[in-house]
């Protein structure tokens, strides 16, 4: 739909371009002496036609490097360069919006000064190529340069900017951050029907109409998780001084953005391929400092930091950068969509043939199961020490399991937390030691021996990341941040209150042991948290690493251990997904931003069929009915964590948060859920979710490839829905 | 025409499909909270729970009208939102969807600050500048104004600048003004408007440091001192039965009353957690009352003061839905969503409870109306999502005691550190086990008492004790347990004990250092393990560090003052004589703490009486070793013995300034040294 004031502005723009041509046909005749390029025929809002294949047609601007990526079969297009101009931007935001490319520099300790291609000096060389084009850029003032490379593919479009063409010849000036086309299929206020995907949570919407100014900023979230290297620059207000009240937002877990313009039936799914370790993701609405939507990926080449020189940091401390940048290249791959598929359905399924393709995701034994788990022990102060608090035995387990089968319930998945000698802060784990007040060893041994053969699939939980300072030597092998103090993270609990961080090297030589210990017995099904959804910058023994170290280290430990034990790892970043068996702990909400308009399951539509996913423990959900209908609706399976003893027990040691986790309690529920649940998922075993659509009245409507549809209404009241009618907060399958 | 959030807009699409529904129904996609939901246990300690109420819809302009700066608003039961549009001088009336009905008092209104809407639908206006109330009707025509009361009490000087009113039944309006520190101005709607007084004043807190800092000063500083000026309330809420809430900045724990029509506070003991500052207070549906702090937290009390929840928060500019910038006014729907009004956003932020906070406002109101059987059903539920959760605990303990389930509830009763209720069923159960066992205990008692006759009739003529008691005399006679005999002695014969100490070499070092580890041990085990009702510390926390060295640093402190001040005051005591005697000075200590220690297992709150009288009955005992000690050892008269102890005290004051001193002077060098350090290494590892 495009609005009258884009026709209009269409219209002027063919005259001008009309009026452009007459002149120059009058006034240079000598350009019909230059032989033309096959490319330079073509020309789209200023840009030339360089590339082209079956589908897509790459047209490119030389001044600004910008470029616009068209749908051969319906002429419809996107550009990373704005053509409409509101009149309203000053030539910083001008340069901004148009410009291919977009430095933050760090100048003494002022990191927000902006470099473009447009307003500052800059030398360029431009060479085509079969596919598209490599421009050298050099900042004359700045003595600062990079190349970036531009490739059409038969999907899309792949920009780069590699490492070694990064320069920085002076030492005036570092950069910050780099953005490869910022404003990529951006758009004035309500120009596009459609939305921006962010990688928030499950998946989160913002459309393309007009906020009216109400969001003065937008989304701006690193890529796998906050860095633990440096110190959280935004205060943060406790309750009371003391309280964190406001939940942390939810980790991107996947390095992806996407735009759809779903008038145009054109959208893109950008897939951040190299440099993702350390970069965020921005999309602002409209409103947001100017009238257009935009999002994209920023790589951070450098930081600033506070380096403390004395215990109170507020006094004694100065502004320092980052010695080094980090050094990866930079490398976004948009995967176009045009027609049914522009939508964030289409996404989901261009993300899921992308990560099959290129090995990133495997698939795996998915059948349906309920996943119960068990806390074993956890300590609590005494006069001297600690004492053990006994939550469930191995024999208690074996209750359970048995009493569950009496139920019918035999589809199972259990982790078992706290089994290690010492309970479950006992940290690292280094040896295949259980603990002797749940039962010790041998039985632990027997009862995984047991659960394999009655079908359950049986996992031991171990913290790879986190030491226990109270318990363990903490001295050494323990990460320090980017200004060489020892990283600490604060629990606010009263038996253990901190914990440190073990270096990647150290995780990897501690938790191999532990692998190969347990292996001897016969043990080698592992749940693995810690290492699976943290990524940091460190200082160990006077060498600084980066979150391209740390992901690299993670990501040799699993692949080295990969045949010798199963894993299945919790809330797993992106590049860890090929070596788990199962999502742990799936975030099925979003982190409430005011700005998002939908939340969308888009990382279990990519997932569904592929790996099971479990969702967070439903003990702690307050609205357990609309929880179990997002587990309906994501295709995700139940989780509880479960206790034999109450779990008051718990209320003077560290898991004092696990207020409600008595067996006898969720019994009910469990086999409850595991009836309705199994239904309906071995209705869709194997398959992909094909289509989702979110209805007006409160109905969502999930399509799989198999043929079945699942209708859920999230409303209090009935509703009907193509023919069928649905009881308030309730879901019906049709095959 | 984007009025409100995307949610409410389909929540009115489907309020027009299923015609004449009163209720938006919550249609949520997206329902998780950015915020954490936090309640407090029974020693005051926060901890987390269950999210209590959801973010539900945000009316961010009513029809096409922008709000500004709006500092009130009000529900009424015809489903109506009266918005105070303070920005824009006007009241703007919403119905529950953000569809316009109407707008009036433009013109009329100067600065306005505060509203009420009464029954019949008369809205009051508290307008600041223009120093008046006025008074529109159901269709915004002005009827009336009041304006400064024209009556001595209410004081010639003193200016009516309205910013808060309430109204009840027979009309009288409640008036909070600022700058007025008499307390709420009462007008009774009679006569144009009479003055009836000031009503719930605050009370200035005298703290012994406030009595006497003004005894030395001035009458012109005394007048300048800000702690003798009462607080003005903030804001204030009236329930049906005609009772105000008020909340006020600054008065701590008594941040939220509740007042009778006397102006009496009927919250009885103070709030368990309170406020800094308040903005607004509302009365629930449930005999339940909340708070909105300007900071964006919402608190739910009890009507007894008790926290329930407190949640949400500010907003640092992540723009996360269910957080605040600045709260001015909050109020509550017939569905126990919560409505609080952000002037800075100029938003209604709208929060519905969970299922959590459902069944506990079930189990709140059967319990307050004494239906304790009923109520237990909610609460088990309540508990079966929150084994922790405190009111829940307490509440379910208590229905227990109503049911003689005495041994279940004293478990409930423990947990929620309902001390009184634990004390009630503990007497229970005492009682019942007496029933049972008094019998067999008389017997018991009878039967040894029978046993040691014999015994001691058949020792008396045949001796059977004998080797028992060589044992138990070879024992006696080993040298260290003769001195700790020694304890014995000198408890009940000071004066000669004394003269054992400092001349016949009855105790030695050794011994007392026994006894002080008697001592730490007594005061650990007491102070840890006693019986609940008696347990001054949190369960579940142990410091022995700070116990043991609080014994030894308080003893090295007192002995080592007292030996340096004797020595300067012909004192004849040598250090070794005063530290013995010191220690066998709290002899009583070791013998009645045991004592102490068995009864806090058996009293209940009616006896604990017996305990503090054997703790007083220890300290008296004590002071009076103590003192004779000095007199005895040092050979000083009584005046004498006075004049030390004064000394001593002064010595032990100057001694822990100087300490401090030293601590904090060390501490500078020490992190001067550090930034040194600091920098040292930063400037060599580059």
């Amino acid at each position: 739909m495009a609005t009258k004031r884009e026709k209009q502005n269409g219209a002027l723009k063919k005259k001008i371009a009309l009026l452009l041509a007459l002149v120059c046909l009058l006034t240079m005749p000598g350009v019909f002496s230059v032989p033309l390029t096959a490319h330079a025929e073509q020309q789209l809002n200023g840009h030339s036609l360089i590339a082209e294949n079956s589908r897509y047609a790459l047209y490119m601007n030389e001044e600004y490097l910008s470029i616009i990526v068209q749908d051969k079969a319906t002429g419809k297009y996107m550009e990373s360069a704005v053509s409409y101009d509101d009149g309203k931007n000053n030539e910083l935001w001008l340069g901004q919006m148009r410009s291919g490319l977009l430095l933050q520099l760090i100048y003494g300790t002022n990191d927000t000064m902006q470099a473009d291609l447009i307003n500052d000096d800059v030398t360029k060389t431009v060479t085509y190529t079969d596919n598209g084009f490599a421009a050298d850029v050099y900042w004359n003032q700045y003595k600062l340069g990079m190349r970036l490379e531009v490739e059409l593919t038969e999907n899309g479009v792949i920009a780069r900017v590699p490492d070694e063409s990064i320069r920085e010849d002076d030492d005036t000036y570092y950069i910050g951050t780099i953005a490869i086309y910022p404003y990529m299929g951006a758009c004035y206020k309500d120009d596009k029907e459609g939305y921006m995907l962010i990688p928030d949570g499950n998946g989160a919407l913002i459309y393309l109409n007009d906020k009216e100014g109400r969001f003065k900023t937008g989304y701006s979230s690193m890529i796998y998780g906050s860095d633990a290297g440096f110190i959280d620059n935004t205060v943060t207000t406790l309750f009371w001084d003391e309280y964190k009240m406001v939940n942390s937002a939810n980790n991107v877990l996947a390095p992806i953005f996407g735009m759809a313009y779903t008038d145009d039936e054109i959208a893109y799914l950008a897939v951040v391929e190299n440099g993702a370790e350390r970069a965020t993701i921005e999309a602002l609405p409209n409103g947001a400092n100017i009238d257009y939507n935009r999002i994209y990926a920023r790589f951070i080449e450098r930081k600033l930091y506070k380096q403390p020189t004395s215990n109170n940091t507020t006094v004694g401390s100065f502004d320092t950068v980052e010695s080094d940048r980090s050094h990866s290249d930079l490398q976004i791959r948009y995967l176009f969509l045009s027609g049914g598929e522009a939508n964030y359905s289409g996404m989901a399924a261009a993300y899921r043939n992308y990560l099959m393709e290129n090995g990133s995701l495997v698939k795996k034994e998915d059948t349906y199961r309920t996943r119960v788990d068990f806390l074993g022990s956890d300590r609590e102060s005494w006069v001297i020490g600690t004492n053990a608090v006994v939550m469930t035995t191995v024999e208690d387990i074996q209750d359970i399991y048995s009493d569950l089968k009496e139920a019918g319930v035999t589809d199972l998945f259990s982790v078992y937390k706290g089994w290690q000698k010492g309970g479950i802060y006992n940290l690292p784990v280094t040896s295949y030691k259980a603990d002797g007040k749940i039962g010790g060893t041998k039985k632990l041994t027997k009862l995984i021996k047991d659960a394999e053969e009655e079908g359950i699939s049986f996992y031991l939980y171990e913290d790879a990341l986190r030491i226990n300072p109270d318990e363990n030597n903490a001295t050494f092998n323990v990460i320090k941040q980017v200004n060489k103090r020892k990283y600490v993270e604060e629990t606010y609990k009263d038996v253990y209150e901190e914990f440190n961080y073990l270096t990647p090297a150290r995780s990897d030589e501690l938790f191999t042991k532990f692998v190969n210990n347990a292996a001897k017995e016969g043990v080698t099904a592992l749940a693995v948290s810690g290492v699976s959804d943290s990524l940091f910058t460190y200082n160990y023994s006077g060498t600084n690493y980066t979150r391209f170290n740390c992901a690299d280290s993670y990501d040799q430990m699993f692949g080295s251990l990969d045949g010798s034990a199963e894993f299945v790892l919790e809330a797993p970043f992106a590049y860890l997904w090929k070596y788990t068996d199962a999502f742990l702990d799936m975030p099925l909400y979003t982190s409430s931003y005011i700005y998002e308009d939908e939340s969308v399951p888009f990382l279990s539509m990519v997932l569904k069929g592929v790996i099971p996913m479990y969702s967070e423990y439903v003990n702690f959900e307050a609205n357990k009915q609309e929880f179990f209908l997002k587990m309906v609706e994501t295709g995700t399976y139940p989780s509880f964590y479960l206790t034999k003893e109450s779990s008051a027990d718990l209320i003077y040691t560290n898991s004092n948060d696990v207020y409600s986790s008595e067996y006898s309690v969720y019994r009910d529920t469990i086999v409850e859920y595991t009836t309705q649940l199994k239904e309906l998922n071995d209705k869709v075993a194997g398959a992909f979710i094909a289509g989702h659509e979110i209805r007006g009245n409160g109905i969502t409507v999930v399509t799989y490839d198999n043929g079945v549809t699942v209708y859920i209404n999230y409303s209090t009241s009935q509703q009907t829905a193509d023919g069928y009618t649905l009881e308030g907060m309730s879901y019906k399958v049709v095959e | 025409m984007k009025r409100v959030s995307k949610k409410l807009l389909l929540s009115l699409a489907a309020v027009l499909l299923a015609a004449g529904m009163a209720v938006i129904p919550a249609y949520d996609t997206a329902a998780d909270s950015p915020y954490r939901t936090y309640t407090v246990d029974g020693y005051g300690y926060v901890t987390e729970t269950q999210t209590a109420y959801l973010p539900y819809a945000i009316i961010t302009k009513v029809g096409e009208e922008a709000l500004s700066g709006p500092t009130d608003f009000m529900l009424t039961d015809d489903g109506l939102i009266y918005i105070l549009d303070s920005g824009n001088a006007r009241v703007v009336v919403s119905d529950r969807g953000g569809n316009l009905v109407r707008t009036f008092g433009e013109g009329t209104l100067v600065s306005p600050r505060g509203l009420y809407v009464t029954e019949d639908g008369t809205c009051y206006v508290a307008d600041r500048d223009a120093r008046s109330i006025f008074l529109f009707d159901q269709e915004g025509e002005l009827i009336r104004s009041y304006g400064k009361p024209d009556h001595p009490l209410y004081g010639s000087t003193q200016d009516f600048l309205p910013l808060k009113i309430v109204v009840n039944e027979a009309g009288t309006m409640y008036i909070i003004c600022e700058s007025n520190t008499n307390g709420i101005v009462q007008i009774s709607p009679v006569e144009n408007g009479t003055f009836l007084g000031y009503f719930g004043t605050n009370a200035t807190n005298p703290s012994l440091w406030n009595i006497v800092w003004r005894a030395i000063q001035t009458d012109a500083q005394r007048a300048k001192s800000q702690a003798n000026i009462p607080a003005t309330p903030d804001n204030m809420a009236i329930d049906e039965k005609g009772l105000i809430y008020t909340v006020t900045r600054g008065e701590e724990e008594r941040t939220l009353k509740r007042l009778n029509i006397a102006g009496t506070d009927m919250i009885a003991g103070a709030a368990d957690a309170y406020e800094d500052t308040p903005a607004a207070v509302a009365v629930g549906n449930h005999d339940n009352v909340f708070v909105a702090s300007s900071q964006g937290y919402i608190y739910e009390y009890t009507n007894e003061g008790e926290l329930l929840f407190v949640f949400g928060g500010s907003d640092d500019g992540q723009q996360r839905i269910g957080l605040s910038t600045k709260l001015e006014a909050i109020q509550v729907d017939e569905e126990d969503r919560i409505y609080v009004l952000d002037s800075d956003n100029a938003w209604i932020q709208i929060y519905e409870p969970t299922e959590f906070t459902g069944l506990l406002h079930q189990a709140l109101y059967l319990f307050s109306k004494g239906r304790y059987t009923e109520s237990k059903e909610p609460l088990t539920e309540v508990l079966k999502m929150n084994n922790l959760f405190d009111y829940a605990n307490m509440a379910m303990g208590r229905a227990l005691i109503q049911e003689e389930d005495y041994e279940n509830a004293i478990v409930y009763a423990k947990l929620a550190k309902d001390y009184e209720g634990y004390s009630d069923a503990f007497w229970e159960i005492r009682n019942n086990w007496l029933k049972r066992n008094l019998v067999t205990v008389i017997l018991i008692l009878l039967g040894a008492f029978l046993l040691y006759k014999v015994i001691k009739l058949l020792d008396k003529k045949k001796g059977i004790l004998k080797p028992v008691r060589a044992v138990l005399s070879r024992i006696g006679n080993v040298r260290l347990i003769r001195q700790l005999r020694y304890m014995f002695y000198f408890m009940r014969h000071p004066l000669d004990g004394c003269y054992g100490i400092k001349r016949q070499e009855r105790v030695s070092v050794a011994s007392a250092n026994l006894m002080v580890a008697i001592i730490i041990l007594f005061t650990i085990i007491n102070k840890y393990f006693c019986g609940f009702l008696l347990k001054t510390v949190r369960e579940g926390v142990y410091d022995l560090v700070s116990d043991i060295g609080l014994v030894v640093i308080a003893l090295l402190l007192v002995t080592g003052c007292n030996y340096l001040i004797c020595t300067i005051n012909d004192g004849e005591g040598k250090l070794k004589h005063i530290y013995c005697s010191f220690v066998y000075s709290l002899s009583p200590y070791i013998v009645i703490t045991p004592v102490i220690f068995v009864l806090s297992h058996v009293v209940t709150n009616n006896e604990v009486f017996f305990v503090e009288f054997a703790r007083l009955f220890m300290v008296v005992w004590i002071a009076v070793l103590v003192f004779i000690s000095i007199r005895e050892i040092n050979n000083y008269t009584i005046k004498e013995t006075v004049k030390i102890i004064c000394l001593t005290a002064f010595t032990i004051l100057i001694a822990l300034l100087l300490a401090f001193i030293i601590y904090v002077l060390w501490s500078q060098v020490f992190d001067f040294i550090r930034s040194i350090f600091g920098e040292v290494v930063y400037k060599l590892g580059n």
